[in-house]
């Protein structure tokens, strides 16, 4: 009898043709992420790895193999609607906030329809732009907000019904140096105030060097690490620099 | 709640094509409205007419354009009088008469004063005009607070010059806007000798009303009875074609209003495409984001029929005062009006926001949200 855990992810085999241009975007990929494990997906573009992370959020499906979230084959599920609002919480890199919504509004629109109350959803949604620095930003619609607290206000969105994976596209893609590496310190403290498994898809080596593992991609297909750039392992993430408070 | 707030939230931040839309459909209903009371009110009040008195029912002359272009022979009468069944047959005569620019439809009723009473007629003041009288008249005191007459006054009508003998009620407000008169004296008047416009027949107790009319218009095929409101069309071809275009212009409004629905939310979701993919990647279902579409489109249509039927009682206020409808027109409101303008409103917004609402529903969640 085997006791050990499932892992968070695992992929069998993953594939995903585009029909259109039957491109295989990914192909064949088989790997795990362990619970907690914080994994940077890297690689060139149209190496697949957003591809892979829209089939691991369930936004695409794939044209074969299997997708396991905490040992539970994402075919088994009837409806994807309650994997999408509670099970991984996605990041954008163009953080996708609504405009004509605030900052509080925007992290509460997850919490709709899933049996949340009014007051609840209002709480916390506070409670959580509270966590990501933006408690006195909450009735800011995104454009009266900078990249970097937008990005924060996505981070709160997706953690609002409490999920145990973040799934996240280029967060940093869009932001300057400073944001950028206040939005990986962020990433850094949740996942150890929430214990969450963190898949992170990045073509920046600085922020690649944040995860515990990086995972390279070409072709579709994942790589040795070998094979792999040996920039990122030779960086350093904010945190473990001399002088870091390791706080925002 | 907090999913209701994020619909009113949404109508609320896209003001211009809210108020636009809504002004379409607010003018849109307004018009279904006002022309569903108007052709209502006309019709009761034509209606009203034939239903004066203690008759069981009222004959005309077959499929004519207006019923006051019935022309029964007074001989017919008499072939109606002599049915077994009935107990009375009261002809009279309608002669409408240009008396000014607020008065252009006045009517004149010619009929033999003893039988004014059967026919509802109640004396309120004065006296009943003789029966071969040619320069006497009673006044509906409607006609007579209107133009100010009271007994003893004299009334120019035509190129008669008529003295008011009496004030009466009928209880029905074309009647009550007419004037009475003798039936010999406005026969010779118009040269209509022998002619009625319509008659009321009364049966006798126990009788079977529909055999009698039955009889009758077997005897007398060139004339109808009438006995309910859905008999009205075979003497009054212009009710019925106002009821043809009041049932066309209510389809127009529902096709003309769902296309502006239909503009308005396809544009809308067209540029909320990327939105309806990042609720779906939130976990929001199919279902929700359609009813989340459908009614952000049934708010801005009920608050613009709500517009619209407020707009259309002004119409109809005003065309209360509009000569030629005046004295003629008094609006009923019915609820039948009501019921046609909202369901016209409930279907503009089905028809003209499912399609977007169903196309932002099945879109796939990556698509959406990689729309530019």
């Amino acid at each position: 009898m085997n006791d050990q855990p499932a892992p968070a992810i695992e992929t069998r085999h993953l594939t995903k043709i585009f029909q259109d241009s039957h491109v295989r975007a990914v192909d064949g990929v088989s790997l795990e992420i362990g619970a907690g494990e914080w994994v940077a997906l890297t690689g060139p573009s149209g190496s697949g790895k957003s591809t892979l992370l829209h089939l691991l959020a369930a936004l695409d499906e794939p044209t074969s193999g299997d997708i396991l979230v905490n040992g539970r084959n994402l075919k088994s599920y009837g409806n994807l609607n309650h994997y999408r609002s509670h099970d991984v919480g996605l990041i954008f890199q163009l953080h996708n906030l609504l405009p004509n919504l605030n900052a509080l509004q925007n992290v509460r629109i997850a919490m709709v329809g899933t049996g949340v109350g009014r007051r609840e959803s209002a709480t916390r949604a506070a409670e959580l732009l509270a966590s990501v620095g933006l408690a006195a930003r909450t009735k800011l619609r995104p454009p009266a907000l900078s990249g970097g607290e937008r990005q924060r206000v996505a981070i709160a969105r997706a953690l609002a019904n409490g999920p145990s994976i973040l799934l996240a596209d280029e967060p940093t893609g869009s932001l300057d140096a400073a944001a950028a590496e206040s939005v990986m310190e962020l990433f850094n403290r949740i996942r150890g105030e929430r214990n969450l498994t963190i898949l992170l898809v990045t073509h920046d080596p600085l922020v690649a060097a944040c995860a515990d593992r990086i995972i390279h991609m070409r072709d579709g297909r994942l790589i040795d690490e070998a094979d792999a750039t040996p920039a990122a392992r030779n960086l350093v993430p904010p945190w473990k620099r001399a002088g870091s408070q390791g706080a925002i | 709640m907090f999913f209701a707030l994020l619909i009113l939230e949404n109508v609320y931040t896209r003001k211009v094509r809210t108020l636009l839309t809504g002004f379409t459909i607010a003018v849109t209903i307004m018009t279904v409205v006002a022309m569903g009371i108007l052709t209502h009110s006309l019709r009761e009040t034509a209606v009203s007419i034939l239903r004066t008195g203690t008759a069981d029912f009222t004959i005309a002359q077959e499929h004519v354009t207006d019923v006051l272009n019935s022309s029964i022979d007074q001989n017919d009468l008499q072939v109606i009088q002599q049915d077994p069944d009935v107990k009375s047959a009261v002809g009279i005569l309608v002669e409408p008469w240009r008396l000014d620019d607020d008065h252009p439809f006045f009517l004149r009723i010619g009929m033999a004063p003893e039988d004014t009473e059967p026919f509802g007629v109640t004396l309120v003041v004065g006296r009943l005009y003789a029966a071969d009288s040619s320069n006497e008249l009673i006044l509906g005191y409607r006609a007579a607070r209107d133009l100010d007459k009271r007994v003893g006054d004299r009334l120019v009508v035509g190129n008669v010059d008529y003295e008011v003998v009496g004030i009466y009620s009928t209880g029905q407000v074309f009647g009550d806007a007419a004037s009475m008169m003798s039936l010999v004296g406005l026969q010779a008047q118009v040269r209509k000798p022998g002619t009625i416009t319509l008659a009321f027949v009364q049966v006798a107790e126990g009788a079977d009303i529909e055999a009698v009319r039955a009889r009758i218009e077997a005897a007398l095929p060139q004339l109808a009875t009438i006995r309910t409101e859905s008999d009205f069309g075979r003497v009054d071809r212009n009710l019925e074609l106002l009821k043809a275009a009041n049932t066309g212009v209510s389809a127009l409004a529902l096709v003309i209003g769902a296309a502006n629905v239909l503009n308005m939310m396809s544009l809308s979701v067209f540029e909320r495409t990327r939105e309806f993919g990042v609720l779906r990647s939130v976990g929001w279902s199919r279902i929700r984001i359609l009813i989340y579409v459908l009614a952000e489109a049934f708010i801005v249509t009920l608050a613009g029929a709500a517009a619209g039927v407020a707009l259309g009682f002004g119409v109809v206020h005003f065309l209360q005062d509009v000569p030629t409808l005046r004295g003629v027109f008094t609006p009923t409101f019915s609820s039948d009006v009501f019921t046609r303008a909202l369901s016209i409103t409930f279907g503009m917004a089905i028809i003209g926001a499912l399609y977007p609402a169903l196309r932002a529903a099945l879109l796939r969640p990556l698509t959406a949200i990689r729309h530019e």
